[in-house]
């Protein structure tokens, strides 16, 4: 069965092409386009990964991620805070937020092969901790 | 023959002692009558005179003193040698010649009033007085006489002494000059010294900063006029004799006694800010300098202090932190807006023209790489931006590496290459063999290199020459890439460096403005610093930076 991951941006555009590339990665991708409807989704639907973009109308993807990382249910759950503002500041509240990486959103194609690589060494390590 | 007695000289006597006759003859009827009287004794008392005569003739000669005796009527009777030098005549008989009254006095009526004196007490006693030389050069004595009287009272002549005391007197008129010469000059100095202190008070009175003296016991002594502007004092006893701490608000009186502990230590303490409080209640933001008083007149332990009302600045430094604040927000909004659609064009293109969404036809390839071309312009100006605002905001933060620099040239080299060599320019190398070794931000070293080295080439005719050389010392390196473009006018050479300038550039050069803005900020980051010189229009330029092998710590990120 394909790793499952729940992808959270509210632009539709950039939701349906991280969609496309992952799943041209043969991956299974679920999304969500607000906090609110991330929050439902993990709980759900139990992703191996997320992928959170920290500005989210409502909830910001960093309050999504504190409450993920609360909850005895999802708190497991390998959070990647998805950014286009590639900012130190950004990294360090992502850190504070529990957030478990940082990946700024592709903006060059070299960019998204690197995206794409860094998903699934995500997922090895979660598997390899898995099988320990 | 003639009957006048005859002395003859002393023959002996009966009992051989010598005697003195005085012998008469005269003629008579027997034939010569001579008398034999023996005048011995008044021999001896003539003889005695004369010696008494002689001794005071001595004395009165050899007087240093000159002495007189003179007639009621103005004339010498009598003068001795010392007076006829002191009066400078030639001698005693054309001194004793003179008229005293007209010759000797400078005014003849003084000598009516020297003689009415004299009647009156007989004697004058230290009288001194200026008398008339031959020369007329004026003699001031000290005159002491007498009157001499016959038996009946009747004035025989006045005799008296004349001390010349011309010398002591200049001597005198000298001392008196010199120290009235002195005085004067105590006066000028004291009015010297009166002048300049007014001066020094009128200056620490017109300072615009207030000055105060603050005793030991905390108590302000002195304070000048800038100091009730400050407070809103209407008098200055509204200051003096207080303690300093009352016009310091509650919340800074810890801070006040830290500093006044740094002051008796160190002797100083500088520029540290406290609030005030004035008389209408309003608090006065104030930077103070002070330090210990080195003046004998105050008592030991007392403090200068020069404080200097920073009120409208802190309220325009306020100002001005909100407005960058605001036009950061502002950056990062536009930036993060900017970039948003721009993850998906450029996230779609890749996708497109990696084949993932069917083949693509050559033609449409030419036409995709053009779209590329434009996104990355924009991707790359949204990272200007963001990099502009984090250094002018001072966030930028180093992840401090120890490395080669040589090696980030190397790689910049192979990143600009495709340019470079697409207008057939030449890249030369003088660099030395050794590593160049740095601490340092390997990513944002390397984009200051790229974009030194793709202006270099942007504003390089084809076929031009860029020249790299690299050279260290003891704490620095040092990095020049020259180029043979079209130069930078003198003028210019520093505006370069500022965001947006509106610099004279060709066409074909586009960029985002932003680039040389952003590549001194990264070189000052690490410690360093970044130069432009050109020989002018159309010979070049050459971007010169330096690196210290250390870089400051300080805005580094320790954390990664």
């Amino acid at each position: 069965m394909p790793n499952k991951i729940l992808v959270v941006d509210d632009e539709p555009d950039v939701l349906n092409l991280t969609k496309l590339v992952l799943e041209g990665a043969r991956l299974s991708v679920i999304t969500a386009s607000n906090g609110k409807e991330a929050l439902m989704k993990a709980e759900a639907d139990m992703p191996d990964l997320i992928l959170l973009d920290i500005v989210l109308p409502g909830k910001s993807g960093l309050e999504v991620c504190k409450i993920l990382k609360s909850q005895p249910q999802t708190r497991h759950i390998p959070v990647v805070m998805f950014t286009v503002l590639n900012r130190d500041v950004d990294r360090m509240l992502s850190v504070e937020a529990g957030a478990d990486d940082f990946l700024p959103k592709p903006l060059k194609p070299e960019d998204l092969l690197l995206f794409v690589k860094r998903v699934k060494a995500h997922l090895a390590k979660i598997q390899s901790s898995q099988q320990l | 023959m003639m009957g006048k007695p005859e002395t003859k000289s002393p023959s002996s006597d009966l009992t051989g002692s010598l005697c003195s006759y005085e012998i008469s003859a005269y003629p008579s009827k027997r034939g010569l009558s001579v008398f034999l009287k023996d005048i011995t004794e008044r021999r001896k008392m003539e003889e005695a005179l004369r010696i008494s005569e002689a001794r005071y003739r001595t004395l009165f000669e050899n007087m240093p003193d000159g002495l007189y005796q003179s007639t009621p009527d103005g004339r010498l009777l009598m003068v001795n040698q010392v007076l006829v030098e002191t009066l400078g005549y030639g001698s005693k008989e054309e001194l004793l010649n003179v008229d005293i009254a007209r010759d000797l006095y400078v005014n003849p009526d003084e000598r009516k009033t020297f003689i009415s004196r004299l009647n009156e007490v007989g004697k004058v006693h230290n009288a001194e007085l200026v008398l008339r030389r031959k020369d007329g050069k004026p003699v001031t004595v000290i005159e002491n006489a007498h009157i001499v009287r016959d038996d009946k009272g009747k004035v025989l002549f006045y005799e008296g002494t004349l001390t010349d005391i011309t010398d002591r007197k200049e001597m005198e008129m000298e001392l008196k000059k010199y120290s009235e010469r002195l005085e004067g000059m105590v006066e000028e100095r004291t009015k010297e010294l009166y002048a300049s202190e007014e001066r020094l008070r009128r200056i620490i009175e017109s300072s615009p900063d207030t000055i105060a003296v603050i005793a030991p016991d905390g108590k302000i002594t002195e304070c000048n006029q800038a100091a009730l502007t400050l407070l809103k004092l209407p008098a200055k006893e509204e200051l003096i004799g207080r303690t300093f701490l009352n016009f310091v608000a509650q919340k800074d009186h810890k801070l006040t006694l830290e500093n006044v502990a740094a002051l008796q230590s160190q002797g100083h303490a500088r520029n540290f800010e406290l609030t005030l409080l004035s008389k209408d209640g309003r608090e006065v933001l104030a930077v103070i300098d002070a330090a210990l008083l080195q003046a004998k007149s105050d008592s030991p332990g007392s403090v200068v202090a020069i404080v200097k009302d920073i009120t409208q600045r802190k309220m325009a430094e306020a100002e001005l932190k909100k407005a960058m604040a605001i036009r950061e927000q502002l950056i990062l909004n536009i930036t993060h807006e900017l970039r948003t659609p721009l993850v998906s064009i450029a996230g779609y293109l890749s996708y497109i023209a990696l084949g993932y969404m069917g083949p693509v036809p050559e033609a449409i390839k030419g036409g995709l790489e053009v779209v590329r071309r434009n996104t990355d312009r924009l991707v790359n100006l949204t990272n200007d931006l963001l990099d502009v605002q984090r250094i002018q905001a001072g966030k930028i933060q180093l992840k401090l590496e120890p490395l080669d620099f040589r090696e980030i040239l190397d790689q910049c080299i192979k990143e600009i290459a495709p340019f470079v060599y697409g207008k057939r320019q030449t890249i030369k190398m003088k660099v030395q063999e050794t590593p160049l070794r740095i601490q340092g931000d390997r990513i944002k070293l390397s984009q200051v290199v790229t974009n030194i080295l793709s202006n270099a080439s942007k504003f390089t005719s084809e076929e031009g020459e860029i020249t790299i050389q690299a050279e260290e010392d003891a704490d620095a390196i040092k990095v020049q890439i020259s180029d043979t473009g079209i130069g930078i006018r003198e003028k210019e050479l520093k505006r370069v460096f500022e965001p947006f300038a509106v610099i004279y550039k060709p066409n074909y050069a586009k960029g985002t403005g932003l680039g040389l803005s952003v590549t001194k900020g990264l070189v000052e980051a690490h410690g360093g610093r970044i130069w432009a010189e050109s020989p002018g229009e159309g010979k070049g330029a050459t971007f010169i930076f330096i690196l210290p092998k250390e870089a400051r710590r300080e805005g580094a990120d320790l954390a990664k």
